[in-house]
């Protein structure tokens, strides 16, 4: 019986989500950087931090507990440097590797060069829904990745004060590029 | 009227115990305390040392636990707290990140998309 579990267990283990493994250079990063924001919430800590919000909640709206009831992570490093130049793309490579899944699609990707900015967004889509977002933002002196893991419900987010861009952007993709075939 | 009072004289005259009263309303006297230790009173409960100390003991401990669980309480709300901060944090810097990708795809001409809807 044992046995059977562990196999089901590992059979299984592709199927969760798993957590966004930042790259070690993300703390030589934090060392160099003048400002560095580090968060890690797992499922219970955000069971925790609805509950506690909804009991300090004052408008009407939908409950924060209900947005990040299907949330099972969230993580976010940010780093703002003095100067510009402190990080490098490889410093973001290992996150894209971790992206290069079927499960995962990349929805945007800009760069520029000359002004050392660019941005990627990845959904992990299951159907119609999205159950996970990856956003990584380079501007010259600061870098952002964000995961949130598990099922987001836009109409939630935009009414907590979040604006919906992610559909926005869906939307102006759409109407900027012509679907393939036709280009 | 005559009749009335020998009845009464009668009735009230003196008559001896039977034999062995004194002796057996004694022996009850002396039994009596011995048999009222079933029934304790509240001072007496506490006279007993062992007991008294029982329940010294059993106060402490209820007031170690009730202080343990409010310290738990107080802790886990203050995570609670912490984690609510973190969580309005990160919605705040998705939200201004969402944003500043969305001024790049206006901005950009040159975008690469890799929408999967869009190339298939």
């Amino acid at each position: 019986m044992k046995i059977l579990t562990v196999f089901l267990a590992a059979a299984l283990a592709p199927v969760w989500a798993q957590p966004l493994q930042f790259p070690a250079s993300f703390e030589q990063l934090a060392a160099k950087a003048t400002e560095s924001t580090n968060v890690n919430l797992d499922a219970a800590m955000l069971q925790a931090a609805g509950k506690i919000a909804d009991s300090q909640q004052k408008k009407s709206g939908p409950l924060v507990s209900s947005l990040v009831s299907n949330l099972k992570a969230v993580q976010v490093r940010t780093f703002e440097f003095a100067k510009e130049g402190e990080y490098n793309d490889s410093d973001v490579a290992p996150i894209r590797a971790q992206l290069k899944t079927p499960e995962w699609s990349q929805i945007v990707s800009t760069s520029n060069k000359k002004e050392r900015e660019g941005a990627e967004i990845y959904f992990h889509r299951a159907g119609e829904k999205i159950i996970g977002i990856v956003v990584i933002a380079m501007e010259p002196k600061e870098l952002t990745v964000v995961h949130v893991d598990g099922e987001i419900d836009p109409s939630k987010i935009t009414a907590m004060g979040v604006p919906d861009v992610a559909s926005k952007i869906a939307y102006d993709l759409s109407r900027q590029v012509p679907p393939a075939g036709t280009r | 009227m005559e009749r009335f009072e020998d009845e009464l004289k009668h009735a009230l005259r003196r008559k001896e115990p039977p034999e062995g009263f004194t002796g057996r309303v004694l022996s009850a006297a002396a039994v009596r305390p011995a048999e009222r230790t079933h029934a304790w009173t509240f001072r007496e409960f506490f006279r007993r040392p062992v007991l008294r100390w029982a329940c010294v003991a059993v106060a402490l401990v209820a007031m170690v636990a009730g202080s343990r669980y409010h310290a738990r309480q107080v802790a886990e709300r203050a995570k609670a707290e912490r984690a609510k901060q973190e969580l309005v944090l990160a919605l705040k810097i998705t939200g201004n990140k969402l944003q500043f990708v969305r001024a790049k795809v206006l901005e950009t001409g040159g975008i690469q998309l890799r929408h999967a809807e869009l190339r298939n």
